[in-house]
């Protein structure tokens, strides 16, 4: 038949763009490179681009958000699973950040068994929570167990940290493998932390996305390449925000440019 | 995967080395030469399977407020997108600790009533409705219904056409309106609309426009509407077909809604047994109800849309 149409379907259209999932998990696999430290300077970062912020300690069990910045909270998330509070009744405004945090609790081992349907409502709460936000960070535990990866399938974005070293890029390799086996829409961004110099860190980045590529059939952006800072460990120690002690030093730019990427993408 | 480095003086001592180490399978992730010296990594995935399959949630993690799991159910046979599902069991939650609640539908409905808006069609803040959506959606049909609305509730309406696109369009259009005695007028382009809107509507309490039914993937079909919903303050409305795949229904509701549209009138209610498409829709793109065109029939009428009988549809 003449003027038969293709068999096509209809064709994407610029006027639409669905709704951003405001959740941003912060995971990496191995413990120890920077995650809280990340999230926290993340957070403060985000703020300072006038993005209403709320950072949620998702290291169930063993949280440290609120030693990092030497906060003492009145409720953590430990009153929410005892049912004794809400969660919007446990956020915590910090001051000096300008934005707000939900404090974990840490040594308790019930936070860290707890049952994937309890998870599953958390999660939901969550997500509730964050419609009132811009962008809820998600500053997750080390390793691949369930409830980090739970908490991160839910997450609009998922950010891998990673360092030069092997057994970091190998475990970062494992989480974003997990991963994407189980979440596979899952957005991946890979933050590469400490690197010597900028190239280094860009070198780190194509080794980890070699890995993804051939093994995975999956290429996750580099979101950004955080330079090695003395002063970081100083912020740790002092329990304030990087940004907060040294705003002008080289890690604390990396991060804000992190930080801009995330709001100019949406 | 297996990591490992290799160091040796030329690439051929290298390859031979993963090749003994990690096998024929290996991959290069990295090389580097330190002062004459090849530093190779190189990689081989692991064979290992995972059965994901004993983490999926119970539906009956339920904290003795409500029965979650009865909710989540009919949540998931209706389909309604994870996200708003989640959100609307959450609101319950909230509610249910605040107010000290425990009915599921008490709770569903305050749940719907923080997600959703709920309007009266014949609103009169803007006494101009205007009607879109894709071809056959029950755009002729839901005026019909809205014109027969506001004659029971004793106000006088107006039907203008700017439908130009469809053969017969106006015809059946026209047809309802002389059963219903209601003026009915053609304007073709949006300075004739807007012509008549000036000469026409102070004589009527409630004018109703149609537009063509349109592809709203299509740029030039999407301007054309467009352009009319920017002569006159209106309501916009998007008929939509209830029955639609979800993620269509809510990137087409999601095109209209940057056109202009605020509520979505679903159509066609009785040739659908799910309802999670109009509700994901609406939540997504942030568009109120107000009514739906249950069926073909205008002798029906419009039926309001509210919380109570959103939460009847969802537990029924």
């Amino acid at each position: 038949m003449e003027n038969q149409e293709e068999l096509k379907l209809a064709p994407a259209s610029s006027r639409y763009s669905r709704r951003s999932n405001s959740l941003i998990a912060v995971a990496s696999g191995k413990g120890g490179v920077g995650k809280t430290w990340f999230s926290i300077t993340l957070a403060h970062a985000l703020s300072g681009l006038r993005q209403k912020t709320l950072l949620f300690d998702g290291d169930l069990g063993l949280a440290n958000i609120d030693i990092q910045l030497g906060l003492m909270v009145p409720h953590d998330l430990g009153s929410v699973v005892s049912g004794a509070k809400t969660l919007n009744q446990i956020v915590h405004h910090y001051d000096k950040g300008r934005f707000d945090v939900i404090a974990g609790r840490s040594g308790s081992a019930g936070l860290a068994s707890m049952p994937i349907g309890r998870l599953q409502i958390l999660g939901e709460d969550l997500s509730l929570l964050s419609a009132s936000y811009h962008k809820v960070i998600l500053d997750m535990g080390a390793g691949v167990e369930k409830p980090i990866r739970i908490l991160s399938g839910m997450s609009g974005k998922i950010i891998v940290l990673c360092t030069d070293e092997p057994t970091s890029l190998t475990d970062a390799y494992a989480f974003i493998k997990i991963m994407t086996l189980q979440y596979p829409k899952a957005e991946i961004n890979i933050v590469v932390n400490q690197a010597n110099s900028l190239r280094e860190g860009q070198r780190t980045y194509d080794t980890l996305l070699k890995a993804c590529r051939n093994f995975l059939k999956i290429s996750p952006e580099l979101l950004g390449i955080i330079r090695r800072d003395t002063r970081v460990r100083d912020a740790i120690r002092n329990q304030t925000s990087l940004i907060s002690r040294y705003p002008t030093s080289e890690a604390a730019s990396d991060v804000i440019a992190i930080a801009r990427k995330l709001v100019e993408n949406g | 995967m297996r990591v490992k480095q290799f160091v040796a003086n030329d690439m051929s001592e290298i390859m031979r080395q993963i090749k003994d180490y990690l096998g024929p399978d290996a991959v290069i992730l990295n090389t580097e030469n330190n002062d004459g010296k090849f530093v190779v990594t190189a990689a081989l995935e692991d064979d290992e399977e995972y059965d994901f399959s004993t983490e999926t949630p119970q539906v009956s993690a339920s904290l003795g407020a409500f029965n979650d799991s009865r909710v989540r159910g009919c949540l998931a046979y209706h389909e309604v997108s994870e996200g708003l599902s989640g959100k609307i069991l959450a609101f319950m939650r909230q509610i249910s600790r605040e107010k000290n609640i425990f009915d599921d539908k008490k709770l569903l409905v305050e749940a719907l009533k923080q997600l959703f808006v709920f309007k009266d069609i014949l609103d009169r803040k803007h006494f101009c409705k205007l009607f879109m959506g894709t071809p056959g959606a029950g755009k002729s049909t839901a005026i019909a219904k809205t014109a027969a609305l506001a004659r029971f509730n004793k106000m006088t309406p107006l039907i203008i056409s700017t439908d130009n696109m469809r053969a017969g369009a106006n015809k059946q259009l026209q047809a309802f309106a002389e059963i219903l005695e209601v003026p009915f007028f053609f304007a073709e382009g949006g300075r004739r609309l807007y012509g008549l809107y000036k000469d026409c509507a102070p004589q009527a309490d409630v004018v109703l426009v149609d537009t063509p039914g349109i592809n709203p993937f299509k740029n030039e079909e999407a301007e054309k509407v467009c352009g009319l919903c920017d002569v006159v303050k209106c309501d916009c409305f998007i008929t939509m077909d209830a029955g639609r795949n979800i993620s269509d229904a809510i990137e087409i509701s999601g095109i209209f809604k940057e056109m202009g549209a605020g509520f979505l009138l679903p159509t066609r209610l009785d040739l659908t047994r799910r309802i999670g498409a109009v509700l994901s829709a609406a939540y997504e793109n942030r568009l109120a109800f107000c009514a739906a065109s249950v069926s073909a029939s205008i002798a029906k009428g419009l039926t309001p849309i509210t919380a109570e009988t959103l939460a009847e549809l969802i537990l029924a």
